[in-house]
């Protein structure tokens, strides 16, 4: 219903550019920042929405992990309201749009961390730049949301080796 | 069209009549189901389109929350005016959820009107992205807010319009919409208009055509068919036909035509009958000739037996009465025997006359209340000589007065019980007795019992007591009978609605008993007969002045009448020996008194009678008949033709001379 996977593509290729971002505000390491910079998605096949949408809230998971402070509630998330009623199909189905709305929460709650928890002005709106892209599946979405993971767990792991070390 | 229906028969027409129905039936099954898939349709359609417009509703309204005054604007301005990092980002939020909104409002289908404004809503939330991320570079580079303000500006009146023109597109589409429903209503409405009138009219034609039919075909060929066998004439009905329907080979035309059989059958049938009728009375008024032969041969039997009779029994009486020269006593037993034997004689003639008449069904009856008081009392005085011959004693039962009452003919009821009373006598042993009992039955009838002590009937010859003539061994015997009189008694209770029975014991007696309708009247007649019997002794009369005419062709009747008159003294008597005679000595002598034979040679008694009444010389003398017709019949016509008094013969010598002695009296005085 509505949406097609290219704007959730898109929207999750702003959401890996979102992670960068917030790796540099825990790590100065450019060698590290440019291997996590260097990561590509990998080629999956056969995923539905709905497949994709459980990598999205694995996602979540991850993120609210990385960061004791995250919380769902510091800024007004896109899941409020009527929106997520008016997206569900009648047979229950997982639609491009719903996995859209639940990324766009990720994408505005992380963008909310990067405002309020950055030392330096960082400007945000870029990373709601809309990519005018087409012919992605639900594959191809499934792939960017994994690299998203791999680019948390790649923070975690710095964040762990930090703790280690101090 | 016409022509089909007029050859059509009742049956077909039926069969007609039902496949058109069904064919009615089937068109309205098809046009509801027509309907109603229709209307289900149209409801389907209806409910989609509502819930496509009520989808895009709440699709706009969420889109006025993202993007109007509420939503992104509202943050931008915020954004502009605050420079709260906040509003920035649910700026950022509201441009994605009015992205997700426009498409998912897109997704339900747009019409192009909607889909210019959802451009112009995208094109708006690009122009807001654009001057947010501006404002977000300025404000980070320290503009201050006026400073930003003027430089990062959107009209959000294109935003504004955008909504307005979406809201109008769906409003414009609802009412799209609807006006589909409407006409899809409309031409539902007009198709079941057009079926409901089709039907209908169908149903009309079918009903009009079925009353066409029926009149023309059944009903007014039926009302023919009644007219016609109204018209059937039940003395003749072959000469009416019945008409048919004009079709032929239909129903009421084979109706038409069984009828005509049916009366044709009739016809014969009545022919036949009227024939077995033609035959049957003729044998009937063979039977009848025959039944008036007979009753004319009983008739002339009675006179031509009793014409001797009276010359027996009458110069019988005379020879054993004549105070001139009494009898010797050999002479006097002699003529007791020519008496006894005569009256015998007599009342054998009397019960064979009266069992001819029952046999004929001809013994009349007069049914009224009648004291059975006062005939048992006439029975006992009639029987009491008899009863003291043979020393039997009788005994009446107390308790029965004058006011117990029967339904019965009062002569014929002392027939029977005088018969029976006789018979008591008659058969009871020397010396015996005779009970007379009464009770009244559980059904209103009073039963009369006669019991004697005689030797009693055995069993196995009771039946054999009511056959004619038929005396169980006492013809035997010196008892007299005639062995018809316990038939006539039985004929005569049941003729008068009673009935007999009765029982016995060798050895210790028989019990006669009767029982007859008790009336519920207290009333009798008083209807007490005088009797005199045979050889009884004549009473002296006293002397009287006249001149009796005696008009009989018998001489030894008028031998015997002029001795009957002889022992009157005073009186005298002429005689002629036919009516013609009569007549003349009548006018000429002008007698006191007149007496009549009825079978007279030439005019017989009656004629003469009618003579004598319109001639004024001897109108006002009266006249008897002396007759030899003694059946009932015989005396009733005497008395209705205007003979004073109707006598028998034979003569009873006392019974004539006191006729003669009282009417003779009764002039004088």
């Amino acid at each position: 219903m509505g949406l097609t996977p290219s704007p959730v593509y898109g929207l999750w290729q702003n959401i890996n550019r979102a992670v960068i971002v917030y790796a540099k505000m825990h790590s100065n390491d450019r060698d590290w920042l440019k291997k996590l910079n260097q990561m590509e998605p990998n080629k999956f096949s056969g995923k539905e929405p709905a497949n994709v949408l459980e990598q999205v809230k694995r996602f979540k998971i991850k993120l609210i992990e990385l960061n004791r402070h995250w919380s769902d509630s510091a800024v007004e998330t896109l899941l409020d309201g009527n929106l997520p009623n008016l997206l569900s199909s009648d047979d229950n189905r997982i639609t491009p749009s719903q996995v859209y709305l639940h990324s766009g929460q990720v994408l505005v709650n992380i963008a909310g961390h990067i405002l309020q928890e950055s030392a330096t002005v960082i400007e945000i709106s870029p990373l709601f730049e809309e990519q005018h892209i087409t012919g992605k599946t639900p594959s191809d979405v499934y792939g960017m949301v994994e690299l998203g993971i791999r680019r948390l767990e790649e923070i975690a792991l710095l964040k762990t080796e930090e703790k280690k070390a101090q | 069209m016409i022509r089909a229906l007029k050859t059509l028969t009742i049956n077909r027409l039926g069969k007609t009549l039902i496949s058109l129905l069904i064919l009615s039936a089937l068109v309205t099954l098809a046009t509801s189901w027509y309907l109603v898939r229709d209307v289900s349709r149209l409801n389907t359609s209806w409910s989609e389109n509502e819930r496509s417009i009520i989808q895009k509703q709440a699709y706009l309204s969420a889109l006025r929350g993202a993007i109007g005054y509420g939503g992104m604007i509202h943050y931008f301005k915020n954004y502009l005016l605050r420079h709260n990092n906040s509003y920035l980002l649910n700026t950022h939020r509201s441009l994605l959820e009015s992205n997700i909104i426009v498409n998912g409002y897109r997704a339900l289908g747009v019409s192009a009107e909607e889909e210019r404004a959802l451009g112009d809503l995208e094109s708006v939330a690009r122009k807001y992205k654009a001057a947010i991320t501006r404002a977000e570079v300025l404000v980070n580079g320290g503009y201050t807010i006026s400073q930003t303000d003027k430089l990062v500006s959107v009209d959000d009146a294109p935003a504004i319009r955008a909504l307005l023109s979406l809201t109008d597109a769906v409003a414009t589409l609802r009412l799209a919409k609807t006006k589909v429903v409407s006409t899809k209503i409309d031409s539902l409405a007009i198709t079941l208009y057009v079926a409901t009138i089709g039907i209908g009219l169908l149903l009309v034609i079918l009903i009009l055509t079925l009353a066409w039919f029926l009149r023309s075909r059944l009903i007014n060929p039926l009302g023919r068919l009644i007219t016609a066998f109204d018209k059937v004439d039940p003395s003749a009905p072959g000469l009416t036909r019945l008409p048919g329907s004009g079709t032929r080979g239909d129903e009421l035309d084979m109706v038409a035509t069984a009828g005509n059989r049916f009366l044709d059958s009739m016809d014969t049938h009545l022919t036949e009958r009227r024939n077995a009728e033609k035959a049957l009375e003729g044998a009937r008024e063979i039977a009848d000739k025959a039944n008036k032969a007979k009753s004319e041969f009983l008739s002339s039997m009675s006179h031509e037996l009793r014409t001797p009779m009276n010359a027996i029994l009458g110069f019988a009486q005379m020879l054993d009465y004549n105070p001139k020269e009494p009898l010797t006593a050999e002479q006097k037993k002699s003529v007791d025997h020519i008496l006894k034997g005569g009256q015998h004689l007599l009342e054998l003639i009397n019960e064979v006359l009266d069992l001819a008449r029952i046999e004929a069904g001809k013994m009349e009856m007069s049914i009224e209340d009648v004291s059975i008081r006062n005939v048992l009392d006439e029975c006992l005085s009639l029987v009491h000589t008899m009863a003291e011959n043979h020393g039997i004693e009788i005994t009446v039962a107390e308790g029965l007065n004058n006011s117990v009452m029967i339904r019965a003919d009062y002569t014929r009821s002392r027939q029977a019980l005088l018969n029976l009373i006789s018979n008591a006598i008659k058969y009871n042993c020397k010396n015996g007795k005779i009970a007379i009992g009464f009770d009244e039955t559980s059904i209103g009838m009073l039963r009369i019992s006669v019991a004697d002590t005689g030797e009693g009937i055995p069993k196995d010859m009771l039946a054999e007591l009511f056959q004619p003539f038929s005396r169980l061994g006492a013809e035997n015997t010196e008892i007299e009978g005639t062995g018809i009189g316990l038939v006539i008694t039985k004929q005569i209770i049941e003729n008068m609605s009673g009935r007999i029975n009765v029982e016995s014991e060798v050895g210790k007696g028989t019990t006669f008993s009767i029982e007859l309708p008790l009336s519920e009247s207290e009333h009798a007649l008083d209807t007490k007969l005088q009797m005199t019997e045979w050889g009884d002794t004549p009473q002296r009369l006293t002397d009287v002045n006249g001149t009796i005419l005696y008009v009989e062709d018998n001489p030894a009747n008028l031998s015997l009448m002029e001795m009957v008159v002889e022992r009157i003294k005073g009186l005298t008597m002429i005689s002629a020996h036919n009516a013609e005679l009569g007549l003349e000595l009548a006018v000429n002598n002008k007698p006191e008194m007149i007496i009549l034979d009825i079978n007279l040679p030439g005019m017989d008694g009656f004629a003469a009678l009618k003579k004598l009444q319109e001639m004024d010389a001897t109108k006002d003398i009266p006249v008897i008949a002396l007759s030899a017709n003694a059946m009932s019949k015989d005396i009733q016509k005497g008395v209705d033709a205007g003979f004073k008094q109707y006598l028998t013969k034979p003569i009873k010598i006392d019974e004539v001379a006191i006729a003669i002695h009282a009417t003779i009296k009764g002039l004088e005085s």
